[in-house]
């Protein structure tokens, strides 16, 4: 007990840590964890950025480990690294970047109920041993093998609460659509991990609503705020609906509420150029036309509908939204199929 | 019997960043001695980023970080509520060079954060009766009536927090008005 006491400080002294304890990862617990997986321990699943450290299969029980995985958590962690360790996701630049936005890891399937992974009551939060530790793998692995260090690798001013960990199962059994796995093209009982760059959860309270014109008008304003990248180049956000206010708009299939939240977020192009990070350069650059001359030109927030990625999670009752707002354009979700 | 819960929840406690801030720490703005170890504890949600390396004066600045505060999702339109706003170094020292004073940015921003009736009506938690058991007089009748989103000054908490460079304030909601912030001195 004393010496995994010192050699938890060992961790701290060492900066490979969140600034949270670990659990030692000793060849015994490292053992037992890749039993939680078929594949060779010695495979490299790709290396981290900027410091590019090897994720091989071992380095990523390691960590499981020293979060606080089960052995069965690994295929989860193991698909979350392929994630976002894919090109599309921009690792490197999000790594050094003076932003905010951390990974978010939505999983779908069987496997993620079957292990305790969480998408219902509080799932963005404490108390669910599996998006805990699952998530939080996943940093300490940009931090000890990529060299994410705050002030040294990662310039970013603030940093978020959801670096500790940021990691949800959907609410499948409570969404009125089809899993969001479903809608970017796998099969239903495929375990998929997506991943996406963005800020913390931001609440929509809305109990007043009874239909889905009036919720959006709420979701659509709280995700326009002039604070967000969203405004001003093309990236990702996500928007979690409780049960409750997914059900308000059961009537439409997911697309239908996708398209006119797209249609309604967004602000007047004099909004835009009078606050916040504006460029008349970046308008210029969006997917689409912008007439730079009228003011009132109504400058849509998601520059392509693919980017907004609307799931169902929490609990019942719960009149809330939650908007992920995305990172500055450098990335984009990834979706990994993974076997148990 | 939280719908979500929040990152945050895990951990969610920082320092002022004292060293880098052209103002008095909040602690001496609450009425503490300089000297003294103070902890000040408020219910708020998830920090969420205003990212603004555009603005070169305190006034554009205002602009996006009111706007921020002042989205239909959160509970400061319809009750009383805390409110926090972290100004990363350099947006303070925006503020600051244009010879603002603490003082002076919290009275801006509570000036200027806040919607229309008209808009509140259409979305969110909106209840007539909640408007008026404001501290504030509302006319429910004039869709164009502004309503502050801090009801209460003292409610606004301006700190200094982050790295430089860092464009970045930070934007944390309060919870829905069943909490007030508190601060406390400690002895080491």
């Amino acid at each position: 007990m004393i010496d995994d006491l010192d050699a938890l400080e060992f961790f701290f002294d060492k900066e490979w840590s969140d600034g949270l304890p670990v659990v030692v990862p000793t060849e015994e617990r490292i053992g037992k964890m890749l039993s939680g997986s078929s594949r060779d321990p010695e495979e490299i699943t790709g290396a981290v950025p900027p410091a590019f450290g090897e994720a091989t299969v071992r380095a990523v029980a390691a960590h499981a480990v020293m979060a606080g995985c089960k052995p069965e958590y690994l295929p989860v962690v193991l698909a979350g690294v392929e994630a976002i360790l894919d090109e599309r996701f921009g690792l490197n630049g999000l790594q050094g970047s003076m932003n905010s936005s951390a990974p978010l890891l939505i999983v779908n399937g069987p496997h993620a109920q079957e292990i305790g992974l969480f998408g219902g009551r509080g799932c963005f939060g404490p108390g669910f041993r599996a998006n805990a530790t699952i998530g939080r793998a996943i940093w300490l692995m940009l931090l000890n093998l990529g060299g994410g260090i705050p002030g040294v690798v990662s310039m970013s001013t603030f940093g978020q609460p959801s670096k500790y960990t940021f990691c949800i199962a959907e609410n499948e059994a409570e969404s009125p659509w089809e899993p969001l796995s479903k809608s970017r093209g796998f099969a239903p009982d495929e375990n998929v991990v997506t991943a996406v760059a963005c800020e913390n959860p931001q609440l929509v309270v809305d109990n007043y609503a009874r239909d889905p014109e009036q919720l959006f008008f709420s979701i659509a304003d709280t995700m326009s705020h002039l604070g967000c990248w969203n405004q001003w180049v093309r990236s990702d956000l996500v928007l979690a609906l409780s049960p409750q206010q997914a059900a308000i708009c059961a009537d439409l299939p997911r697309e239908k509420v996708c398209r006119r939240l797209c249609a309604l977020a967004g602000r007047r192009l004099g909004d835009l150029k009078r606050a916040g990070q504006w460029r008349e350069e970046w308008m210029r650059d969006l997917p689409f036309a912008v007439d730079l001359e009228n003011d009132d030109y109504f400058v849509p927030l998601i520059k392509d509908p693919a980017d907004l990625h609307i799931v169902v999670a929490g609990g019942t009752p719960g009149p809330h939204s939650a908007v992920m707002h995305g990172w500055n354009g450098g990335s984009r979700a990834v979706s990994k199929a993974y076997a148990v | 019997m939280s719908t979500f819960s929040q990152p945050s929840r895990f951990t969610f406690c920082i320092r002022e960043n004292e060293d880098e801030s052209p103002w008095g720490p909040l602690s001496q703005t609450l009425g503490f001695g300089p000297d003294e170890d103070v902890v000040t504890l408020a219910a708020v949600e998830n920090p969420q980023l205003v990212f603004d390396d555009t603005s070169r004066d305190a006034e554009r600045y205002f602009i996006a970080t009111a706007d921020a505060m002042a989205h239909l999702g959160s509970w400061n339109n319809w009750t009383r509520s805390d409110l926090i706003v972290a100004l990363a170094p350099q947006h303070a020292e925006i503020c600051a060079g244009d010879g603002l004073s603490k003082d002076d940015v919290h009275a801006r921003l509570l000036e200027m954060a806040g919607r229309r009736v008209g808009e509140l009506r259409r979305g969110g938690n909106f209840r007539a009766e909640r408007m008026r058991s404001l501290l504030i007089p509302v006319d429910l009748e004039d869709d164009d009536f502004f309503v502050p989103t801090v009801k209460d000054p003292t409610d606004l908490k301006i700190i200094v927090a982050g790295g430089v460079p860092g464009p970045e304030s930070a934007v944390m909601h309060g919870w829905s008005g069943g909490s007030r912030s508190v601060s406390l001195a400690y002895t080491p």
